[in-house]
């Protein structure tokens, strides 16, 4: 018998130590070294399963139906097969839309309902209210064997209410300290789970070690205790399936429904999907979960069997409940007894702290504040609006606090009240039948789309009604609260509407009939109404967007309504442009063979055609709204469609933005490849200009070399030919030294490295040198020279001799296109207008095609008349030529000569300090 | 995955369970909790192997 | 023994001195200043060679040497190729058009007699 005092400060403590480790929580994961970011503790926070109902609970059931406490357990274990996809799946939907709640999950996939929300909060709040009442008097049982009352329960509850009473207060403070402590519910509650986390390692050691000292301490082992089992008849049966009391379909029935409450359950809903912080944990939680599940039910058999063994097992399952902590304290281990105590505590502290957060938080978002809004079915987007406005935030938390109270006043009258003489067990299964009732609409919710609102509201309501008729009235009628005529008789007198045999089904577990009926209707209401009635806007575009979560929202699907062509393409061109409707159309047009007309009558390839359009631009569920604003009988109320542009002006936006960047590249592509042209152009230029001055160089150079050779190889040559070879071999050389000179005269202008001797000097004289020089030319070809310089003195600034070089440059092209008879070349020089020289170089040759006047000042780029006459020269002399007259800021151009050749004309400017002004170059007449 | 589904359904179906129940009645009554334990925990290791696997693949 | 080598350059130096090394080595020489003239030639008598320049007006020699390799009646005719120009690739595609040799210029006289000589299977 342990003192009140030590038992209070030994909880106190503990409770300390919970808020201890969920603050260390929440300052790690503030400080952004989350602890729960770890596979392990995701898996020790799933075992709030396990609540005070496992710890003590099982034992009672082991004690009394033997093996019946199995399938609680195998079913979470077959569920977990099914983590890696359908757990996933709610996961990412979740994490996707911001769900906050499983009553939030179910409103938002169907429509947005508040209505849906709502009623799965009653629902909730309904069911958890025995959950609840189980683990307040599993505590308060508790409290009373560490205290020494040996039989807490006999005969009819005889716990002094004011234990359990104060136990209540006590954890309903706890839980509003703990779990009201944040408003923002899309925010996870770190230090919660870690804190959960603690307890299910507290709970578990607590069961393992009391349950060993039970089995070695007390007895010899697990061989002990099952030969003494053996040997009576009554105890040996609870090993066998027919001292289950189940039947097949009760075992069953049980299996599947434990391993649905791994989803449905609030609480474990709240700590598996809302307080995942990483998908992969799910690996690690499929194997180590039910792993945890096994090891804490190792030894209730063990303790089950040896409680009956020393008390005879004469107390029924309420004594049963609490052998893990009676058999420590009957063998004087107060210790022990202690930390057992702590650790039904734990296990139903986890619990209320985890079923309070969830319930409150759907209280408050799904139940009240929709109300107190009064904002109808669009209560909360995917924002987390309630928890942004900081005026409503005392409201919530007080929303909160008020539910966590209420929630387990309501616990506590009803096992005071309604479930006393229950097993813990029991009680569980009840609340685990009610929640049951959102298995069916969340499993369509996520792969089904077209279940809908109305199935979805009336499955779960028929399921909790039946629930409410099978499972909590008889409960009320026995325990006077109502009438229990109907129980025997059937309500009305009707014998088929019994409620613990509906319809004359009997021989179940009352579990598993109402089971059976509930969900039966449940489904039936909910495949019925999906299949006949129809989804609005909101609930098809949430319907898509949940169960093709995980891919994209491509899908056929064929619209019922009408709508004109006309009305769709003023819908698209608010998006994609007049262009874009006209190539929908054509695209349209070429497949039906005919372009539709704006007066005809969309069909639904065209509706579905224009959906995938639109929803290029704005998202395939905001395409597929804003498409059946326009089909008739699809129809969506306004403010919807401005909920749904306001999302998308963002989405509009961020492409506009995206389309702008794309052009802004698209334009530094373009001035990319230009250049790169431009390199290539000028590449291959130079290319051919080496090419080309090679074959210069080769072609004298091969001349050489052959005659050079042959005079070589051949002594005997006469002399004739001998001098004439000599004679080609000194001509080539002399053309060979010709273009190098160009070449480096040109390349030393182009690099703008030639070394300009610029003086006073007189055009006159100059072009008198010129002519000296190129006297030899004209004696040789017999060409006659005229001049006529009209002035007496043509002053520039110059460099004499390249000014001299391109003048003879001039008179020898002219002479290499002088007809070989009567060749005439003629040399100018008279005063243009605003002080420019002019110099021609007219000849009487075949003159420059016009085609050709620009290009033959480029390099190699040699004009010739005919296919046999090749001219003589370097290709560079005129090119040369209009570098030095640009040099001095002239102009050199070709036109045809009064000779009836052609006319090389350049011009160069007065000498300023002649007193001549003249700014502008004149244009030479075309 | 759903070869260790069906087998884990399999495992702990009644009748397989009744069968193991009546074999057990005859050797011994606790064979039957050792059973189930002992699917269990084999259920439980194949369910590791498994997605240890699944995670090299992936 | 009469084999006949065709000359083609636009550049009377080399083709005065082609035709003094073809005449010196034993052959009959005639002389193209241009690829029409050489065809022209060509379509009188098929020359045993002829030694192509490349650069010409008009129609250059890889020209003149896709038409003659055209003409299956004048597949007898062995082509040799010459050329001023320095740039890689102009000897894979003169031998691509069915030149059967490729020389640039400046050669070595004696070799080119003595290639000639080769292909003529004299000497």
């Amino acid at each position: 018998m342990l003192p009140v005092w030590l038992v209070a400060v030994a909880s106190f403590i503990y409770l300390g130590t919970l808020f201890a480790v969920a603050s260390f929580g929440d300052r790690r994961a503030d400080a952004g070294r989350s602890v729960i970011g770890n596979p392990v503790v995701y898996t020790l926070s799933l075992a709030v399963y396990c609540s005070a109902w496992t710890y003590y609970g099982s034992v009672g059931v082991a004690a009394t139906t033997g093996l019946a406490f199995l399938p609680i357990y195998l079913g979470p274990t077959l569920a977990a097969l099914l983590f890696p996809f359908l757990l996933l799946k709610v996961l990412r939907i979740t994490k996707t839309y911001g769900i906050t709640s499983i009553a939030d999950f179910l409103a938002a996939r169907y429509g947005k309902s508040g209505l849906v929300g709502g009623l799965v909060t009653v629902v909730a709040a309904v069911g958890g209210i025995p959950y609840i009442s189980l683990q307040l008097k599993a505590v308060a049982a508790s409290v009373t064997v560490v205290m020494g009352d040996a039989t807490p329960f006999a005969p009819a509850f005889s716990l002094g209410a004011d234990t359990a009473l104060t136990v209540t207060l006590v954890l309903a403070i706890f839980a509003i300290f703990f779990g009201a402590r944040h408003v923002d519910v899309t925010e996870t509650h770190q230090g919660m789970v870690l804190a959960i986390a603690f307890e299910s390692v507290v709970k578990l050691l607590a069961f393992v070690v009391a349950g060993s000292f039970i089995t070695y301490g007390i007895f010899d082992g697990f061989g002990d205790i099952a030969g003494r089992a053996m040997a009576d008849e009554r105890v040996r049966e609870l090993f066998t399936m027919s001292g289950t009391g189940l039947s097949y379909i009760d075992w069953f029935l049980l299996t599947m429904l434990s391993g649905m409450m791994m989803l449905v359950l609030p609480r474990q809903f709240q700590v598996a999907v809302l307080e995942n912080v990483d998908e992969n944990h799910l690996r690690t939680a499929s194997w180590l979960f039910p792993a945890y599940l096994l090891v804490i039910n190792v030894f209730v058999m063990p303790v089950a069997l040896a409680g009956l063994l020393l008390d005879g097992g004469e107390e029924g399952v309420n004594a049963a409940d609490l052998l893990i902590l009676r058999l420590p304290m009957d063998a004087g281990q107060e210790i022990l007894a202690l930390v057992t105590y702590l650790g039904g505590l734990s296990a139903a502290t986890a619990m209320v702290i985890v079923a309070t957060v969830a319930l409150s938080t759907m209280v408050s978002n799904d139940l009240v504040l929709p109300v107190l809004l009064r904002r109808g079915g669009r209560h909360r987007g995917s924002h987390g609006d309630a928890g942004e406005r900081p005026a409503l935030t005392g409201l919530i938390l007080n929303i909160r606090r008020a539910t966590i109270l209420v929630l387990l006043m309501a616990g506590y009258l009803f096992f005071k009240h309604v479930s006393g003489g229950l097993g813990l067990a029991s009680t569980g299964l009840i609340a685990f039948a009610a929640v049951a009732q959102f298995a069916p609409a969340i499993i369509a919710a996520i792969y089904w789309r077209d279940a809908n609102r109305t199935g979805a509201v009336l499955g779960i309501s028929g399921g909790f009604l039946i629930w409410l008729y099978t499972l909590i009235c008889p409960m009320l009628a026995r325990a006077g609260a109502i009438d229990d005529g109907f129980l025997v008789e059937g309500l009305f007198g009707v014998g088929m509407l019994r409620p613990e045999a509906l319809f004359a089904l009997e021989g179940l577990n009352p579990v598993s009939h109402a089971l059976v009926w509930s969900l039966s209707l449940n489904l039936l209401l909910l495949v019925t109404a999906s299949l006949l009635g129809r989804q609005d806007n909101i609930e098809r575009v949430q319907a898509l967007m949940f169960v093709e979560v995980e891919s994209s929202h491509e899908t056929a699907r064929l619209w019922h309504g009408q709508a004109r062509v006309g009305d769709l393409c003023d819908l698209m061109i608010r998006f994609i442009g007049p262009g874009g409707v006209n190539r929908v159309l054509d695209i349209d047009g070429q497949r039906r063979g005919r372009r539709l007309g704006a007066r005809d009558t969309a069909d639904a390839e065209f509706v579905l055609l224009v959906e995938r359009q639109l929803a290029r631009v704005i998202g395939s569920s905001s395409a597929r709204v804003m498409v059946a604003s326009v089909v008739d009988g699809e129809g969506i109320g306004p403010d919807q469609v401005m909920e749904i542009l306001d999302e998308t002006s963002q989405v509009i936006e961020y492409s506009q933005r995206l389309e702008q960047k794309s052009k802004a590249l698209e334009a530094a592509t373009a001035e990319l490849r230009e250049a790169n042209a431009r390199l290539t152009e000028l590449d291959g230029l130079k290319d051919e200009f080496i090419a080309t001055v090679s074959h210069e160089l080769r072609t004298p150079l091969t001349s050489i070399r052959s005659f050079s050779e042959i005079l070589l190889d051949t002594p005997e040559l006469p002399e004739e030919e001998r001098s004439a070879f000599l004679a080609i071999v000194v001509r080539e050389s002399e053309r060979l030294t010709r273009l190098i000179n160009d070449v480096l005269d040109l390349s030393k202008i182009e690099a703008g490295r030639m070394d300009w001797q610029m003086a006073e000097i007189d055009l006159r004289e100059v072009i008198d040198e010129a002519l000296d020089a190129a006297s030899a030319l004209f004696t040789e070809g017999g060409i006659a020279v005229e001049t006529r310089l009209r002035l007496s003195r043509a002053s520039i600034v110059g460099d004499r001799d390249r000014l001299v070089q391109l003048i003879v440059n001039l008179l020898a092209n002219a002479v290499k296109f002088v007809p070989g008879e009567n060749g005439r070349v003629c040399v100018e020089l008279f005063d243009h207008a605003n002080g420019w020289y002019e110099v021609r170089v007219d000849d009487n040759g075949p003159g420059v095609p016009r085609d050709f006047r620009r290009a033959i000042f480029e390099k190699f780029r040699q004009a010739s008349e005919g296919p046999k006459e090749r001219p003589k020269g370097t290709g560079l002399g005129l090119t040369i030529s209009r570098h030095i007259v640009e040099a001095f800021g002239g102009r050199i151009w070709v036109e045809t000569s009064d000779l009836g050749g052609a006319s090389f004309r350049f011009t160069l400017r007065h000498m300023p300090a002649a007193g001549h002004s003249g700014e502008t170059e004149p244009r030479a007449a075309e | 995955m759903m070869v260790l589904a069906i087998l884990a359904v399999a495992l702990f179906s009644y009748p397989l369970l009744a069968i193991i129940d009546g074999i057990a009645r005859a050797h011994g009554h606790w064979w039957l909790p050792v059973y189930m334990f002992t699917a269990w925990a084999l259920i439980i290791l194949l369910i590791g192997w498994t997605m240890s696997h699944r995670q090299d693949r992936a | 023994m009469g084999k006949r080598v065709l000359v083609v350059d636009d550049e009377p130096n080399i083709v005065t001195s082609l035709e003094f090394l073809m005449k010196k080595a034993g052959f009959e020489v005639e002389v193209a200043r241009d690829g029409a003239e050489a065809l022209e030639a060509l379509g009188r008598t098929p020359p045993d060679l002829m030694l192509l320049d490349v650069m010409m007006p008009e129609f250059d020699g890889y020209e003149v040497c896709a038409r003659i390799r055209e003409d299956p009646a004048w597949a007898g005719t062995k082509i040799v190729m010459l050329t001023a120009r320095g740039r890689e690739g102009e000897r894979e595609r003169g031998l691509d058009l069915g030149a059967d040799a490729y020389v640039t210029k400046p050669f070595s006289t004696r070799e080119l007699v003595q290639q000639v000589k080769e292909m003529l299977g004299v000497g």
